[in-house]
């Protein structure tokens, strides 16, 4: 059943890898009729893990599986002109095009927007890349990792002593995924309530995750203050802290009130007033260290977790996967979804970003397998 | 020809506070929405104070944040009391002629106030309410209060980032926040996208925790499909060679080269062109993986004596995928950001003055948006929003003021002191103290 926001709304999705899949993933799970393009060796999310019992298999990967629910899927190879011929007629009803080439790619194969929008006036066309459609480094190649260096993210994490870290995973391509799914959404909009053509849309995933640097980009801008990785002193109040069983992270909140976090530990050598403000915490950092970190040993990070809250101080579990599918806040609002899939049985999925009364996230159709819809499409242009 | 601008004609209601739903709502107000930030009458934005210009405290320090100004440009901001009855009467009069009504505060504050997605709805049946949590509006959980570092953890994060052989560590200040605002912002203009449509409103129940989880949701399709908890891998990748950081010249200065087919290895080769790097077992990437050791020594005792910024180019010219570990300053003053117009110079009036902000992070190409407006000083449309918008009358509004359910001035403002700036750097929290980083961003 499909009664959400997007429905009727018709996506070519020529995206691979992450960011552009889950921009279309999101219009998909919304109620947007996604028709993912793959070139004929599949997307090469197909070869990317996790996997079943670590066999590398085109139809098991779990990103791909992930990424590309309630999409329908066809191949397409866009270098012949049968391909681009069969690709142009899909855009011709299309809403949106979404695509996440590298900005020369599309308009070396015919395909730039002010082709499509010849063929289509109407079409609002995505496009996601590394470093967005113009600039001097727009042809430059990335990885996570390369644009987890340039947005000065990777160099304010880690140890002090040591090489510049980066978020696990892929946190960079998610973010610009959610940003191109937005400005697809605002482009829809103003075609709708405006009237006119449709336009383009452009995202860089290199911006989305600078925007991520919050104040310490702010620091610099207003106030010439460059930040890096952080000395340890003071790091009971600030970092993951083991405990009895699994790392808590003991945020103090609203700084402040000391008296009542020291109560809250259960420390109460900390209310000594020689420890009263945020400086003379930094100038007894080894002092303060010291009593928390053995503190923190005696309870669990579970417990630690649901004494601070009924304090009202944001501690937080250190939470593994294992962790999250246990949860029982995720159970109880019922958060992930459960499915099966022609090559990989029934498994368990992250659910929603959001709930939405009214038109809740669509019943999930899982992921294509390679070029299972082109019997269904490709007869569906002929007619 | 450009056409307007989206969401021009869309009244937002914003009692937002910090980052995670003023920066939602920003793109929005810089897209044509027209923004009503509600602030509490008493205590303002807790926001608004930080980071101050140049580290100095002015008289009105509420009014010069930087961060409050980068997420607030193009909205119109009022003070209201909601503790007073007649503050939420007000507060239900601007929702009737609303379209949208975004918050963050835990569920129970505005049910409290009787001022939540139920009672809303009577008020304006077709109006859109996001309430943006940590942890969502239901469940044991549901009143567990939550920061971007806090959600960071419990979505599985943190476990996730650092050494091979370390332990969890954070990454950013409040990432989640901004995770959890990308979201928002995509929630609402879905839910304004179905309004358009179908003239029905509805409640978007946004929790950060569910919004960070999906954001890693091959990790833990790992774990759903061979039961083992993904753990740490530092900078490294389980399938490519080289992927790394690797040391250059000067201090604390680094590059990132990220090898992902054979063909690249090639360009690589080409790209150094030195006989060390033509070593026969590195040609294919099982040979790179299992000699992942003496592959990356051998790559930072070439990059060791090099700049960053170099090898950067160097490689990428080569076709490479290679990135120099940027501080903000690099950030900053990177001349592809400029050619892209990323940052912009807002003109503020003395002590802030000038000072870039960034662009919204979807570009509509299609439309122009006009120069963005200053952020609001505190209260600064109470009379425009309240007299002109709502026909309050003129002695109202004096009783109003005069019973504090509005003011013009914070009765708290809750300003942290600036920081310690040279301590700060003494004791190695900083990098630098830039006092030239005016000219460097042309301001």
């Amino acid at each position: 059943m499909n009664d959400s926001v997007l429905k009727d709304i018709k996506v070519i999705d020529l995206t691979q890898h992450i960011a552009g899949p889950y921009c279309t993933k999101l219009l998909a799970d919304y109620g947007a009729d996604v028709i993912k393009v793959e070139r004929p060796g599949g997307d090469p999310a197909r070869r990317m893990g996790p996997f079943p019992g670590h066999q590398p298999h085109p139809e098991k990967s779990g990103l791909f599986l992930y990424l590309n629910t309630n999409k329908r899927g066809v191949t397409l190879d866009l270098k012949s002109d049968g391909g681009r011929a069969a690709l142009l007629d899909l855009v011709r009803d299309a809403d949106v095009l979404v695509e996440s080439y590298s900005p020369r790619v599309m308009p070396s194969l015919g395909l730039d927007y002010q082709t499509m929008s010849k063929v289509n006036p109407k079409l609002v066309m995505t496009s996601v890349s590394s470093f967005g459609r113009n600039g001097r480094y727009s042809e430059y190649r990335a990885t996570e990792l390369v644009l987890y260096a340039l947005c000065g993210m990777a160099y304010i994490t880690g140890g002090y002593h040591r090489e510049p870290v980066k978020h696990g995973y892929n946190q960079a391509q998610y973010l610009g995924g959610v940003a191109a799914a937005s400005g697809t959404v605002a482009a829809l909009l103003g075609l709708w309530r405006n009237g006119g053509q449709g336009q383009q849309v452009d995202v860089s995933i290199l911006e989305c995750a600078i925007s991520t640097l919050f104040t310490t980009f702010l620091d610099y801008t207003y106030a010439g203050m460059v930040s890096r990785r952080q000395p340890s002193q003071g790091s009971s109040l600030r970092y993951p802290a083991p405990t009895k069983e699994g790392y808590i992270l003991p945020t103090p909140g609203v700084m402040g009130d000391w008296d009542t976090y020291a109560a809250m530990a259960e420390v109460p050598e900390l209310q000594d007033p020689k420890f009263a403000t945020p400086a003379d915490r930094q100038l007894h950092s080894d002092e303060v260290d010291n009593l928390l970190k053995a503190k923190w040993l005696e309870k669990t990070a579970e417990e630690w977790f649901h004494h601070a809250q009924e304090w009202r101080f944001p501690f937080s579990p250190v939470n593994t996967m294992e962790d999250i599918s246990g949860s029982p806040q995720l159970e109880d609002r019922g958060y992930f979804v459960e499915f099966p899939h022609p090559a990989v049985g029934t498994l368990r999925y992250p659910g929603a970003a959001f709930r939405m009364s009214e038109t809740p996230r669509r019943q999930a159709m899982p992921a294509p397998t390679l070029g299972q819809h082109n019997e269904e499409i490709f007869q569906g242009v002929a007619q | 020809m450009t056409a307007p601008l989206p969401l021009s004609g869309i009244r937002i209601i914003e009692p937002g506070q910090v980052w995670a739903l003023p920066y939602a709502i920003s793109p929005l107000a810089l897209y044509g929405a027209e923004v009503i930030k509600v602030e509490s009458a008493v205590r303002p934005d807790s926001s608004r104070g930080s980071p101050q210009p140049d580290s100095q405290v002015g008289d009105q320090p509420w009014n010069d944040g930087g961060m409050y100004h980068e997420a607030n440009r193009n909205k119109s901001g009022i003070s209201l009391d909601l503790n007073t009855d007649r503050g939420k009467e007000l507060f239900k009069e601007l929702v009737s002629v609303s379209d949208v009504v975004a918050q963050n505060f835990p569920p129970r504050v505005m049910r409290n106030f009787g001022l939540d997605y139920p009672n809303l709805r009577k008020v304006k049946p077709d109006i859109i309410v996001l309430d943006s949590t940590a942890y969502g509006s239901s469940g044991p959980w549901e009143n567990y209060i939550g920061y971007g570092s806090s959600l960071q953890a419990v979505t599985g994060l943190t476990y996730l980032t650092g050494y091979e052989d370390g332990g969890p560590v954070q990454g950013g200040i409040l990432f989640n926040d901004t995770l959890g605002a990308l979201n928002a912002t995509y929630a609402i203009l879905l839910a304004l996208a179905h309004r358009e449509r179908t003239g029905q409103g509805q409640w978007i129940d946004l929790s950060q925790y569910e919004a960070g989880v999906a954001h890693l949701g091959e990790a833990f399709m790992e774990f759903e499909m061979n039961g083992v908890a993904p753990t740490r891998r530092g900078n490294s990748h389980p399938g490519h060679a080289p992927y790394g950081v690797y040391p250059c010249t000067g201090d604390d200065a680094w590059v990132s080269i990220t090898v992902t087919s054979d063909a690249e290895w090639a360009n690589f080769v080409r790209a150094v062109g030195e006989p060390w790097v033509s070593h026969g077992d590195w040609e294919t990437v099982e040979g790179r993986l299992a000699q992942r050791q003496s592959l990356d020594a051998a790559i930072s005792g070439w990059t060791q004596t090099r700049d960053k910024h170099e090898v950067m180019h160097l490689l990428q010219a080569g076709g490479v995928a290679c990135g120099a570990i940027y501080n903000t300053r690099e950030i900053a003053t990177d001349p592809h950001h400029a050619d892209r117009g990323f940052f912009s110079i807002s003109k503020h009036p003395e002590p802030v003055g000038p000072r870039p902000h960034s662009a919204p992070l979807f570009g509509l190409t299609g439309v122009d948006r006009p120069p963005d407006r200053l952020a609001p000083r505190f209260g600064e449309f109470n009379h425009q929003v309240f007299c002109d918008l709502l026909g309050t009358s003129e002695q109202a509004y004096s009783g109003l003021l005069d019973q504090k359910v509005i003011s013009d001035i914070p009765a708290n403002p809750g300003v942290t002191p600036p920081p310690n700036v040279e301590g700060l750097l003494r004791m190695g929290f900083l990098a630098e103290h830039d006092l030239d980083y005016k000219s460097k961003l042309g301001i």
